[in-house]
């Protein structure tokens, strides 16, 4: 389990800062791979679900609730962390 | 094979709050768990009441969900009807040190082979926010508008000074770290104690995240030696601008379960159960008679 970011993510801010476990991110800005979002670590995230209750735009979904359309979202969570700048981008 | 994550994995999702300090503890409970080696058939948590008492539902391990202040002498008698179990309590500031007190002092001195998880967010959550016993002097709540007028309970201190053997406190924001201490206590054979700080970010406003991030430090990196009592009472006893996490104390000493004649034999939840023979009977007799 852990909770996703999806591309409805206006890079408000406010997820990151409720974060008690500090795994979340924001893709640095401009990069074209991964600055249009913040991202969640899924290793670290503790299912606590305050991201979601923060996000202003609803970005956020449990990871077996992720609508349809944002299918590769957990995966691109994922992949930022493994693959991407992930906790550097700090 | 060993036990996995996923083997704790309850269908049961908590009810506690959004950003609830329980979250990183429920992680850190199933992540140390696994750590130990340990797969849910050979553990059993339990609890009291308050929110995180709500924690053993949402494991597959076994679980007690106690009365108020009551895990202690539960787990203490399952401990002894089965030793072969590993036993882990798990309760609020206010079920251990409010009610559950004297049962804290006797189960550290006694030693038993438990873990006991103290959840200290120093607010009653359940109840909507009341001072609690390790609520520091002066903090505001609907039953101490003036500001708490009481000296706070000190879970680390109280364990040290009652003989506990393994005293240890971490944080609910640090997921590994807490797992990692937790895997330490569940590895230890002896009375264990982890006191958990844990915001709760509904009731209380003052012990936060961030103010619990500014003041934590690691007593390891600080060179501490967990084998002196009396070092480790001195830190015990620091609290505000510094607060120490990681192991205080560690020792060895016999644990209670080991020292008691009648579980020499192993377990008695597993020992086969025969008639008595007539000698046996006769014997039983001749002593009431």
């Amino acid at each position: 389990m852990a909770y996703v970011i999806t591309g409805l993510c206006a890079r408000d801010g406010a997820c990151a800062e409720v974060c008690p476990v500090e795994c979340i991110v924001a893709g640095p800005e401009g990069d074209p791979k991964w600055g249009m979002a913040y991202w969640i670590d899924p290793d670290s995230c503790i299912d606590c679900g305050a991201c979601m209750a923060e996000c202003p735009e609803s970005a956020i979904f449990p990871d077996d609730e992720v609508p349809e359309e944002w299918a590769d979202w957990p995966a691109k969570n994922a992949a930022f962390y493994s693959e991407g700048p992930g906790y550097d981008a700090r | 094979m060993a036990a996995t994550i996923k083997d704790y994995m309850s269908p049961v999702k908590p009810t506690w709050c959004p950003g609830c300090g329980d979250y990183g503890i429920l992680a850190a409970v199933k992540q140390g768990l696994v750590q130990a080696g340990l797969a849910p058939h050979q553990v059993l948590i339990v609890s009291g009441i308050g929110c995180g008492s709500k924690l053993p539902d949402y494991t597959r391990a076994n679980g007690f969900m106690t009365l108020h202040g009551r895990p202690l002498p539960v787990a203490t008698g399952a401990k002894l009807g089965n030793h072969g179990l590993k036993v882990v309590t798990v309760h609020g500031d206010g079920d251990s040190m409010g009610l559950g007190m004297g049962h804290f002092i006797h189960t550290a001195r006694r030693n038993l082979d438990i873990v006991d998880l103290i959840q200290n967010n120093q607010i009653y959550g359940l109840t909507k926010g009341q001072y609690s016993p390790t609520s520091d002097p002066g903090f505001v709540t609907k039953t101490s508008l003036d500001g708490s007028i009481e000296v706070a309970a000190n879970p680390v201190a109280l364990a040290l000074t009652a003989g506990g053997t393994f005293v240890a406190r971490g944080f609910a924001g640090d997921t590994k770290g807490l797992a990692d201490l937790i895997a330490q206590a569940l590895e230890h054979k002896g009375y264990a104690l982890v006191d958990i700080l844990q915001p709760c970010v509904t009731f209380n406003r003052k012990n936060t995240y961030d103010w619990y991030r500014e003041r934590v430090y690691s007593l390891e990196e600080e060179g501490h030696d967990p084998g002196d009592r009396l070092a480790a009472f001195q830190k015990a006893l620091e609290w505000g601008d510094r607060i120490p996490l990681g192991v205080f104390y560690r020792t060895q000493r016999p644990s209670y379960e080991e020292q008691v004649a009648g579980l020499q034999e192993g377990p008695v939840a597993t020992r086969e159960l025969k008639p008595l023979t007539a000698a046996q009977i006769e014997r039983l007799r001749a002593e009431f008679m």
